[in-house]
């Protein structure tokens, strides 16, 4: 059948790939130009924007806020997904294997449903717990006084993205772990080897390329999540500013298109590279 | 097993349950408490007069029927759409060679990696620019959104699909063939049928994509009203002095029910789902 209807092939891949190159890449590649002009919001240079090079991306690697931005933003991909979400997702795929059945699909459904509930309706709802006078977790911790997402924004935040997130891993090592081979556990055991050394020395070397698949995709999505703009909106005082925030706030708050979109091309840059480092790592595996 | 080994992994399993479900709970307990309590300083966890004004208040303020029905809308046409366009892309890029098809993949798999946030800005450019041609799918209209989810889905669902595509046998196509079937009538009687499944999984994560969505709903609707989806409709309940908890929970719940059927009708295969699209 190789080679027959190419012509029919194109067809059906074209509406997809139209759609995809247009509202995707388009945007994508215009981008990075207004990250080289002086675009406004509004005001003389929304009607008229000049190309200033490499001014912007100079200013931004110059500015506090972004560096600050950076570094808040590692701390969450890596405490909430690198750390939080591939360890307990770990966990439960490995705990729920031994668990009877209703116990097992009710604790799959209620961490699924975590994942795909509505932005904004999680977010209202981790407000509610953590909020000061009358939070749910001040009350049950008997500490109306603490506003947990102002004193404590970061980890807040972790703690959020953790609960929300760990879904995907979950699934991921649940189907990971079915293709380790009963007999190589068995014989673990066998020989007296406890959990921790099973875990180490028999499942770790069969799992290890969705360990690093798990990782990376978790990284992206939590590096380019928004929404932390739904519940700290980055503040108090730029201390939960992590980068999608910031060129959110920049761009349609304070209106600087130019200097946000380098923002983004820098995001999007970072995002392509490991992207590509990710391809590599697999193609050399396989 | 060994029985204390299973009986510690249940007790854990039930504590991370119950930690999971909590604000879960808390969200349908506070919709359906009477006001006193919900804004009582000692909060009970559960309720002896239940009761539906919260619902109410919840639908008759600001529209909220409006508003759902627009979300309703967006998120089906995106399903309905790109269940097609994905399910014959996937097929194209499963079941014919052609060149530029390796190239055409890995952009699938790196588009996927663009951070949403910084589209925003040229989209919303783009998304003027069309609704000077045609007010339909420009700003303010419903048609702007469903451009954007469709083409967002669109990477996803296709990685999804061609493991489910790849998994039905060469042979039966080679059998369709010599029965003399149509390459058309193959795709829609034997390879749609076959790939069911998997279209289930792909629609249900397209739906909660464009029936989660804040930020698009947010940049492309500014100026009307009429034309807003439900995460805004949330925000009615949110007041500088007085949030209206109630309200927001009821409308959480509201919010939440359509994403809840579509994933008890699917849960099964969402998971298998995923995990095939995963592993291939």
């Amino acid at each position: 059948m190789a080679g027959l209807g190419v012509a029919r092939a194109v067809g059906f891949v074209a509406p997809a790939l139209l759609l995809v190159g247009v509202f995707l890449v388009f945007p994508a590649l215009w981008t990075l130009y207004i990250g080289v002009t002086d675009y406004q919001l509004t005001g003389p240079a929304a009607a008229a924007p000049s190309a200033v090079g490499l001014d912007n991306f100079a200013a931004v690697l110059d500015d506090a806020l972004f560096t600050n931005s950076l570094w808040l933003t590692a701390l969450f991909v890596l405490g909430s997904a690198v750390v939080g979400q591939n360890a307990l997702g770990f966990a439960l795929a490995w705990l729920l294997r031994r668990v009877r059945p209703w116990l097992r699909r009710t604790t799959e459904g209620l961490v699924l449903l975590a994942w795909i509930l509505p932005g904004p309706v999680v977010a209202y709802l981790w407000f509610a717990v953590l909020s000061r006078d009358g939070g749910t977790l001040g009350l049950l911790l008997d500490d109306p006084t603490t506003a947990w997402l102002v004193q404590y924004p970061m980890v807040s935040l972790v703690v959020f993205n953790v609960w929300r997130g760990t879904a995907f891993s979950m699934l991921l090592y649940t189907s990971a772990l079915a293709a380790v081979p009963p007999s190589q556990l068995e014989t673990a055991r066998l020989v007296g080897a406890n959990g921790w050394q099973a875990v180490r020395d028999v499942v770790f070397p069969h799992i290890r390329g969705h360990v690093l698949t798990n990782t990376l995709l978790i990284s992206l999505w939590t590096a380019n999540d928004f929404t932390p703009f739904l519940l700290t909106a980055g503040g108090p005082n730029h201390e939960s500013e992590v980068l999608p925030v910031l060129i959110y706030r920049q761009a349609l708050e304070g209106g600087r298109l130019g200097y946000a979109s380098a923002m983004s091309s820098l995001l999007l840059v970072g995002n392509l590279v490991v992207a590509l480092v990710y391809l590599r790592l697999l193609r050399r595996r396989a | 097993m060994r029985r204390p080994g299973r009986l510690i992994a249940e007790l854990v399993t039930v504590v991370v349950a119950a930690v999971v479900a909590f604000p879960l709970y808390w969200m349908v307990l506070t919709a359906l408490k009477p006001a006193d309590e919900v804004i009582s300083a000692d909060p009970r966890p559960w309720t002896l007069a239940p009761t539906l004004d919260s619902f109410t208040r919840a639908l008759t303020v600001q529209s909220f029927g409006r508003y759902f029905l627009n979300s309703l809308v967006v998120a089906l046409v995106v399903v309905v759409l790109s269940l097609l366009m994905s399910f014959l892309a996937a097929t194209a890029l499963t079941r014919f060679r052609f060149r530029g098809r390796t190239t055409m993949l890995i952009m699938l798999l790196v588009v996927q990696m663009v951070p949403v946030e910084a589209l925003t800005v040229p989209l919303f450019f783009m998304m003027r620019s069309v609704g000077d041609a045609v007010p339909l799918f420009g700003l303010n209209h419903l048609g702007s959104l469903v451009l954007v989810h469709l083409a967002f889905s669109m990477p996803f669902a296709i990685w999804m699909l061609r493991g489910f595509v790849a998994a039905v046998p060469v042979e039966l196509e080679e059998a369709a063939t010599l029965d003399g079937a149509s390459r058309f009538r193959f795709v829609w009687q034997v390879l749609f049928p076959l790939v069911a499944p998997g279209l289930v999984a792909t629609s249900v994560l397209a739906f909660i994509h464009a029936w989660n969505d804040f930020l698009f709903a947010k940049t492309f609707i500014i100026s009307a009203a009429e034309n807003q989806t439900l995460p805004l409709a949330l925000q009615v309940f949110v007041k500088p002095d007085q949030n209206d908890w109630g309200a927001i929970m009821a409308g959480s719940t509201l919010m939440t029910i359509p994403v809840l059927v579509f994933f008890v009708l699917v849960q099964r295969r969402l998971v298998s789902g995923l995990a095939g699209a995963v592993k291939g």
